[in-house]
């Protein structure tokens, strides 16, 4: 799983939110997560946001090994949400529905 | 509790130039505030005095190392309640709490929405805030920008640089923006003015797709098929934490200050957007020079409560 950061050098709230990715995506290197940032003003950064249609910055997307969009995070993401948001595309959260089911 | 002689609430312009002035009465003085304030998200400011052409962000960048030159402490946090505590105030923030003898508000505002029910779904995905910010994702598409003042002529400039074609959509017939301003629009040959129109709703199940707008003279209704809208509609009076104190405000929730930017509440001073000062000509120059009159008048306070 791969986290895809969109910032740009314009944007005042990309520093936060890649504090937040930077602090909280190494716990999870060992199940095979990691992050890329992304400069919106690089060609490959412009294609890339092209592609994935991103339009607000900062934007965070899970994406998963097949690089298929799991999970966007537009704005910046407590450090809770985050951990969170990654626990349930690697599965390790299941959701209430899943705990009673078992499913 | 350390008890401090000021507090000043807010980290942008008008906070910073507060914090400046303290340092060189030797106040001990911290500043606490979210971020930098509003003025980051302005693509370029053109009327600071001595520093042309620069970008909000840049110029927040400065005055938060200036600050800190003088010796300020610049809390990040965002603020949470403002109470007094017997002859002081107390600040919460959300991981701190901080006393002070006085205190400088200067939240600035909080940026109005559109108001319609789909925007927070749509935010981020089409809907934006801050051109500065997400100008660039915008590239070959067509877009809107909501308002009409100064901020709103602003966005749509720097999106023109952008986007195939952008709309300014304004309830008004005339432009409020400032004639330098609206002359640098007429020459952008990709945008457009659609006067005295609003938008009625916005259109879009994963992203933004069209708006219906209604003109508010003939009550005419039209659909125009877009990416992006940037809403540019000014800001409200971030005065909540004032009001629970007892300061008084104006109808439109701005903090009611005297010549010296005091308050109605003994050693509380309010400077900047939130304030009904400097005519309320909401700049960041004005911002500057009463976050520094509120400075002189804190030391003087201060001075006047210990000769008491």
């Amino acid at each position: 799983m791969k986290l895809l950061l969109f910032v740009s050098s314009n944007c005042s709230h990309c520093p936060k939110a890649e504090a937040a990715v930077r602090s909280v995506v190494p716990a999870y290197y060992e199940h095979d997560t990691s992050f890329e940032k992304v400069r919106i003003k690089t060609d490959e950064g412009r294609q890339l946001a092209s592609r994935f249609n991103v339009m607000s910055l900062p934007t965070i997307l899970i994406m998963d090994n097949g690089g298929n969009e799991m999970k966007r995070i537009i704005g910046v993401p407590s450090k809770e949400n985050l951990r969170n948001d990654i626990e349930k595309c690697l599965g390790m959260k299941k959701s209430i529905f899943s705990k009673i089911f078992g499913r | 509790m350390r008890i401090y002689d000021l507090i000043i609430l807010g980290a942008g312009p008008a906070g910073l130039s507060a914090a400046i002035y303290a340092s060189r009465y030797n106040l001990d003085a911290i500043v606490v505030g979210k971020d930098m304030g509003m003025i980051t998200e302005t693509a370029e400011v053109e009327n600071y005095l001595g520093l042309y052409p620069v970008t909000g962000l840049d110029l927040a960048k400065k005055f938060a190392e200036h600050a800190k030159k003088t010796g300020t402490e610049i809390i990040y946090d965002a603020i949470t309640d403002v109470s007094k505590l017997d002859d002081n105030f107390l600040v919460r923030a959300s991981k701190k709490e901080f006393r002070a003898k006085s205190i400088i508000y200067a939240l600035g505002g909080i940026k109005r929405r559109l108001g319609l029910k789909e925007e927070e779904k749509l935010i981020g995905k089409g809907i934006s805030y801050c051109a500065t910010c997400d100008a660039p994702l915008f590239r070959d598409k067509v877009v809107a920008v909501a308002g009409g003042a100064n901020a709103a002529a602003g966005a749509a400039i720097l999106l023109s640089e952008f986007a195939t074609k952008v709309y300014i959509i304004y309830r008004r017939e005339k432009l409020r923006a400032t004639p330098s301003l609206v002359k640098r629009l007429g020459g952008k040959q990709n945008t457009e003015v659609i006067y005295s129109s609003v938008i009625k709703k916005v259109n879009g199940k994963d992203f933004v797709e069209s708006v219906n707008l209604e003109n508010l003279k003939d009550n005419k209704k039209s659909e125009l098929n877009l990416n992006g809208i940037f809403v540019e509609f000014g800001s409200i009076p971030n005065s909540e934490f004032a009001e629970k104190l007892g300061v008084l405000l104006t109808d439109d929730k701005r903090i009611t200050v005297n010549e010296d930017m005091s308050t109605n509440v003994k050693g509380f001073f309010a400077v900047g957007d939130v304030t009904s000062g400097s005519n309320r000509f909401d700049q960041i120059i004005t911002a500057a020079s009463e976050g520094a009159i509120a400075a002189d008048s804190v030391y003087k306070f201060l001075e006047n409560k210990r000769s008491e």
